[in-house]
């Protein structure tokens, strides 16, 4: 009987792997014969266009000049593991060709860990493909594009059926939102610091309700959904097919494109809008760089605007824009596929598109970094474009000498920095034309307004936006519209991912000190006005910059949930001579922070000990209860420090902003990628414990260090350890590098350029190196996890021999299942960092001495260095889902520790002395910066001000014990879990992940369960 | 002068005093109050404590394995027959989820000013300090008073929370001296009902409270634990509230009932002769505040 059931069985099993495989050619027949007989699925892959500069060449060009066909020309396979599976797909001259077999010369493959999980992507969700992209059990090597590709044309083949079916309805263009009533009033406060007209820095007396303007537009920032938007990328896209992507200057190139874009874009006005310009032309737009990381949503140009998470509306014409004219032509040009094409398919981009060794950023944006707006505002934009042709005009003559001599290669090096210099001058000519636009169109809408009141405000726009940014800024009015402007035209060029805006405050105040100058002392009822006109403009700017989103693709939406761009904004600290920087500027900008309780602009806040006052710290502390999750602080002496460690100036190193998330950066003169990469520290001990094998990717992909029988001393194992980092590390940052200097050839930014100091000089784009400071930064995922773990292996395996290493590895493959003993003894009675224990102390200090030692020491692209940080954006649960059980006593699955802060747990000590170990750590080897998140729960009958003043005697506690950065989440577990319950009920609700800010509506469930269970530490 | 029994330090304590303070529990205590919302520091001797919620259950039972007297037998931790327990700790040091713990530790004057110390720049930030309770920290007035000087010579504030049942002479001399602020209870004015549900009559407390209210230095406050059906009476809130204006205060403090406590005396195997398992109601509440009459609450009512 027994015999005959098991025989049943294994039939069974034959007979459903069969129907599997019969499956898939049935479905890729079927896709032909849509192809042939259905024009409308036809016409997604034959679209009339233009035809390119390059000539009609199509895909490979780039490569090896291969295949013919651009409208949809593509070898795929798919397989399983074992082979069970194995279709070849010709794709081409608008047929697809099944046929069994595998072939080596695919463009792209799938490959499926078994037939159980091939079958799964025929029967369920498209979410549950792409956990499965994420866990491993589907493995997507080659050309990204592709697979995007198919996986569109599957959707669309099968999405008419679920059309109608689809029990998840589109995104509603608005939604009615009511948002709550802020959480308590400012206090009044003293006049401090180098403020010298607010008789009340706090402003106490003023709220959201005093400023109708912003109190609108905030309203419909939550309403409005976001949309795709694909001006850019079309008028980008159809600019780069004139003047050809191959046999021209990259840096030209982009010139023309660029240029093209900012003269072809339409000039906007939000309705009653103080500042001109936007982003994008839709009121909340998503912006496309096809050149980047645009292509993966490809597969959701029908779904997206359905998706549960973070849904984006798209108009049918514009899916059809990135279909057939965007998409297509960049298949094999975005940066990620033409590195893949010039370095052979490499390894490192391999582990990259397995989501858990790292996350290399330049596939997606350089970005992070700050222009030097003082200068754009002080010199005008025009300034700086005759400047580039001067350059480019001595460059000629120099040029001309050098020929008389016989030294070519000065003469090639005087070619391409009279490109640099023709590029920008080019395109800041794009920018100046566009800001004619908008003044034309300001005057336009002013002719046409009945409202007296709002038609001077359109007048006074069109002056504005015809004097700036072209010539200096006069007013803090001029001063805003110019960095809009140009804050515009830098996403114009560069991905909305960590650009950013910098030291708002201490750029403005000038201007409005001269606007308060103009008034007389007597006027006090003018001077109030100037003042309330002052927040006004900065909540418009805030709110402007709140107008686009990143693109993130619905696996995106699992690494990096609800994620802003990163415009950081930073306030207070001291200017270049050591004086206190923060003046009125930074207590409007505050307030305005207060009021409107915005993701994104990010912004963080500078304390500098003994400058700026006490006072000034405990308003941060009161804008962030009143926020919950804003500003974050910083300790200004210990980031100068460590920007004077990298052989910058003092005056330099004291001018610096956070930038993306709380990375320093020097403004307007470091290209420092500070978010080069989100690096995980885990992944090396996961092999380090099993002679370099990683459980998610399921072979040995780390140097073998020994299997765990033979680690018989802590010291081996901390080696291990380390060999495995150092080849991760070594083989991250070369990814960097490789990709890097890809950039230059896809992606130069001669605006950026001109905007930063270095590249005038130099004659070199940021890109190959121009700027007078280069580095790249790492975010390092998952220090605590790392620390406790190897501070239990050290307790319990090699001190008290509880157990040999071997068996606690069995045990961390078990999920601890069996060995419940053994989980509770290393939760309950193992030290962990944040309990004073100088274990954990000393290891973490080694381990951060490492990475900072070994980042240092790699080469790096463009003459810089490279510099550690430890704080994970959202990665610490997108890395924790994908990692097995650690050593820590943390289960399968779950997030890691965010940033730099001490677990969950029994025994990770009280928040003092949590504080103290973290402010302990050495901040010369962190020099890219610390996320020291703390969640507080004011108590119900507290007194704002008691919470205050116990949340600043931490904050001072901290920088004055050394710590370089911390932020606050001021919420309780139980409200998040209501929230969870309930979105509907908050729909504003600010959360601190790590680094950057979120409303917790948009966080994938691991992330919000991530929260929920983070240390909350009562106060009162 | 012998170290009395510390049962727990608490740091980052925001409830026992002003700013952020450090809260030293010690063990021992003249009072038995029903209610007891610290049972653990009731006794003056070490005490065997189970969590149950921690323990791993059957599947584990290594302290049963190890307890060299029996103590713990046939049902595990659940029941340790105290009697036959010596305090050995071979069980708790066994426990792998820490579900036993031996409560009770002895530190020398200079060990426990040190460790206290570490929150200096905490203290000195939020306006915070030490805060000496239990038990019943005047009942140890020569140890206690040692450690509240050597904390004042380093400049830290320096409060105790006392029961109010204690040797005046002692106290004065060796304690008194070196505080900031005292924190008082008073729990019932009737001295029948306070020997029926305290232990002893309040004579002693009542007269000690009086003398603190004169000497006027340092401040005192006043605080009532509200335990609903024994203090928070209308007729105990109307005497206490009287009383406390008497001795001319305009303020008092309170705090309302938590049933939290109950585990914590089932771990160290006794009864809770009280057994309310809920927390004031809204309405209780503001009974307990209208009986306080015109008095100035201190603490969340
Ligand atoms: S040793 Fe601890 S966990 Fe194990 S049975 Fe005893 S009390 Fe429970
Ligand atoms: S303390 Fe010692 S005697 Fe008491 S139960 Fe534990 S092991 Fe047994």
């Amino acid at each position: 009987m027994m015999m005959m059931a098991q025989l049943f069985d294994a039939t069974r099993e034959r007979a459903r792997d069969e129907l599997t495989v019969a499956g898939f050619s049935a479905l890729f027949r079927y896709m032909d014969l849509r192809l042939r007989l259905d024009p409308s699925y036809r016409r997604l892959i034959h679209a009339p266009r233009a035809r390119d500069a390059d000539g009609d060449i199509g895909r490979h060009t780039v490569v090896d000049g291969g295949r013919p066909d651009d409208s949809w020309c593509s070898r795929m396979q798919l397989m399983t593991r074992d082979e069970k599976l194995a279709l070849c797909l010709d794709i081409g001259g608008g047929r697809v060709r099944v046929r069994r077999g595998l072939v080596t010369d695919a463009d792209a493959t799938l490959v499926f860990s078994d037939l159980a999980h091939a079958r799964a992507m025929l029967t369920e969700s498209p979410e549950r493909v792409l956990d499965m992209l994420l866990e491993g059990t589907l493995v997507s090597r080659g050309n990204l594009s592709d697979v995007s590709r198919l996986s569109f044309m599957l959707d669309a083949l099968v999405r008419r059926t679920r059309l109608g079916g689809s029990d998840r309805p589109e995104a509603p263009a608005r939604r009615a939102v009511s948002l709550p009533p802020p959480r308590a009033a400012a206090e009044p406060m003293r006049r401090c610091d180098a403020v010298r007209y607010l008789d009340d820095p706090a402003l106490a007396a003023y709220s959201i309700d005093d400023f109708p303007r912003l109190g609108r537009f905030r309203h419909d920032y939550f309403a409005t959904t976001p949309q795709v938007c694909v001006e850019r990328p079309r008028l980008y896209t159809e600019a780069i097919r004139r003047v050809g992507f191959l046999g021209v200057p990259p840096i030209r190139r982009q010139a023309e494109a660029y240029y093209h874009l900012m003269t072809h874009r339409e000039p906007l006005v939000r309705d009653g809008d103080l500042l001109a310009g936007t982003t994008t032309s839709k009121p909340i737009g998503v912006v496309v760089y096809p050149e980047c990381g645009g292509v993966p949503i490809w597969p959701e140009l029908q779904s997206v605007s359905r998706r549960r998470l973070n849904p984006y509306r798209i108009a049918p014409e514009d899916a059809r824009v990135l279909n057939d004219e965007v998409f297509p032509y960049w298949m094999d040009r975005n940066v990620r596929e033409v590195a893949r094409a010039r370095y052979d398919d490499p390894r490192w981009l391999q582990l990259d598109e397995r989501w858990v060794l790292y996350f290399q950023w330049k596939t997606q944006a350089v970005s992070h970094t700050i222009a030097d707006y003082p200068t754009v505002l002080s010199r005008g934009l025009r300034a700086i474009a005759d400047d580039a042709r001067a350059r480019a005009a001595q460059r000629h003559d120099d040029g001309h000498d050098s020929a008389e001599g016989d030294d070519g290669h000065e003469s090639a090096e005087g070619d391409e920095a009279r490109e640099v210099y023709a590029a920008m001058a080019r395109c800041i000519d794009g920018v100046l034309l566009y800001a004619a636009a908008l003044s034309r169109h300001a005057a336009a809408l002013a002719a046409a307004e009945p409202h007296a009141a709002r038609r001077a405000e359109l007048v006074e726009m069109s002056r504005i936006c015809a004097k700036v940014p072209a010539e200096p800024a006069e007013t803090l009015h001029e001063a805003l519209q110019a960095m809009w402007i140009v804050w515009i035209a830098c996403h114009m060029e560069s991905t909305n991912a960590g650009l950013s805006i910098g030291r708002l405050d201490a750029w403005l105040q000038p201007y409005f000190e001269a606007d308060m100058a103009r008034i007389p002392a007597e006027d006090a009822a003018a001077r109030a006005r100037a003042i309330e006109r002052a927040v006004e403009l900065v909540g418009c700017f805030y709110l402007r910059c709140a107008d686009h989103l990143p693109q993130v693709a619905d696996l995106g939406n699992k690494l990096f949930g609800g994620s802003a761009s990163g415009q950081v904004i930073c306030l207070g600290g001291v200017d270049a001579r050591g004086a206190n920087a923060v003046a009125d500027m930074t207590y409007i900008c505050l307030k305005v922070t207060e009021m409107l309780g915005l993701k994104d602009p990010n912004v963080n806040a500078r304390y500098h000990e003994g400058v700026n006052s006490p006072d000034y710290l405990r308003r941060l502390c009161e804008v962030n209860l009143l926020t919950g999750a804003t500003p974050s602080i910083h300790n200004d002496q210990r980031v100068i420090d460590v920007l004077v460690d990298q052989n910058m100036t003092l005056e330099h190193a004291r001018d610096w902003s956070a930038t993306g998330c709380v990375e320093p950066t020097s403004c307007g003169r470091h290209y420092g990628h500070t978010n080069c990469m989100m690096f995980n520290l885990v992944a090396p001990l996961e092999m380090a414990l099993r002679d370099g094998y990683h459980p998610l990717l399921g072979e040995h992909v780390g140097p073998r260090t020994g299997a765990a029988a033979d680690l018989t001393r802590f010291e081996q194992l901390r080696e291990a350890y380390f060999a495995q980092l150092r080849w991760q590390i070594e083989t991250a940052t070369h990814a960097n590098n490789m990709l890097g200097l890809t950039h230059q050839l896809v992606r130069p930014t001669p605006l950026l350029s001109a905007l930063i100091d270095g590249p005038m000089d130099a004659g070199v784009d940021l890109s190959a190196g121009g700027a007078r400071y280069n580095s790249s930064g790492s975010g390092n995922v998952g220090l605590v996890d790392v620390v406790d773990s190897l501070v239990a292996l050290e307790t319990l395996v090699y001190d008290e021999r509880r157990l040999d290493l071997a068996t606690f590895v069995a045990a961390l493959d078990a999920d601890f299942v069996g060995h419940e003993a053994l989980l509770a003894r290393i939760q309950n009675r193992v030290s962990k960092l944040g309990s004073g224990d100088r274990r954990a102390l000393a290891i973490a200090a080694d381990v951060v001495r490492f990475c900072h030692e070994t980042f240092r020491a790699q080469p790096h692209y463009r003459g810089g260095h490279y510099n550690s940080g430890f704080w994970s954006m959202s990665n610490h649960v997108a890395f924790g889902v994908l990692s097995g059980a650690l050593p820590s006593g943390r289960r399968r699955g779950k997030a890691f520790t965010p940033g730099l802060t001490p677990a969950p747990l029994r025994g990770s000590g009280s928040l003092l002395q949590q504080i103290q170990d973290v402010a302990s750590l050495d901040h010369h080897a962190m020099p890219n910066n610390i996320a020291f998140n703390v969640k507080v729960v004011p108590a119900p009958g507290d007194a704002p001000s008691r919470t205050v003043q116990t949340m600043q005697a931490y904050a001072r506690t901290f920088v004055q014990s050394g710590g370089m950065q911390l932020q606050f989440n001021v919420v309780s577990s139980d409200t998040l879990r209501d929230a969870r319950a309930h979105p509907e009920r908050y729909p504003a609700l600010m959360v601190r992940i790590s680094g950057y800010n979120a409303y917790f509506n948009d966080l994938n469930d691991d992330m919000k369960l991530e929260l929920i269970e983070r240390t909350e530490h009562r106060i009162g | 002068m012998k170290a009395p029994l510390v049962a727990d330090i608490k740091r980052n304590a925001l409830d026992d005093g002003p700013g952020i303070r450090t809260t030293v529990f010690f063990k021992g205590c003249p009072l038995r109050c029903v209610w007891c919302h610290n049972p653990e520091c009731t006794r003056a001797a070490a005490e065997l404590a189970y969590r149950h919620e921690r323990c791993l259950g059957e599947s584990c039972r290594r302290c049963r394995a190890r307890c060299p007297t029996g103590a713990i037998c046939g049902d595990g931790p659940a029941q340790i027959a105290r009697a036959r327990c010596d305090l050995c700790g071979a069980c708790a040091e066994q426990c792998p989820s820490a579900a036993l713990e031996v409560i009770g530790r002895r530190y020398a004057v200079d060990e426990l000013v040190e460790t206290l110390l570490v929150d200096v720049p905490f203290f000195e930030n939020s306006g915070g300090g030490v805060t000496l309770s239990g038990g019943e920290p005047a009942l140890f007035a020569e140890y206690t008073g040692a450690v509240a000087a050597a904390l004042r010579a380093r400049g830290v504030h320096v409060m105790i929370e006392t029961c109010g049942d204690f040797d005046a002479d002692r106290f004065e001399t060796h304690l008194l001296p070196h505080l900031d602020l005292i924190w008082c209870d008073i729990k019932l004015v009737d001295p029948v009902a306070h020997a029926r549900y305290c232990g002893r009559d309040n004579t002693r407390i009542l007269e000690n409270i009086r003398r603190l209210s004169r000497a006027g230095t340092p401040p005192l406050l006043l605080r009532v634990p509200l335990v609903p059906n024994i203090t928070a009476t209308d007729e105990n809130l109307r005497a206490i509230a009287r009383f406390v204006a008497d001795l001319g205060h305009d303020r008092i403090g309170v705090m309302p009932y938590n049933p939290l406590w109950h585990g914590k005396a089932l771990g160290l195997g006794r009864a809770p002769a009280y057994t309310r398992a809920t927390s004031m109601s809204a309405a209780e509440r503001k009974r307990c505040r209208d009986a306080l009459g015109e008095l100035a609450i201190v603490g969340d009512l």
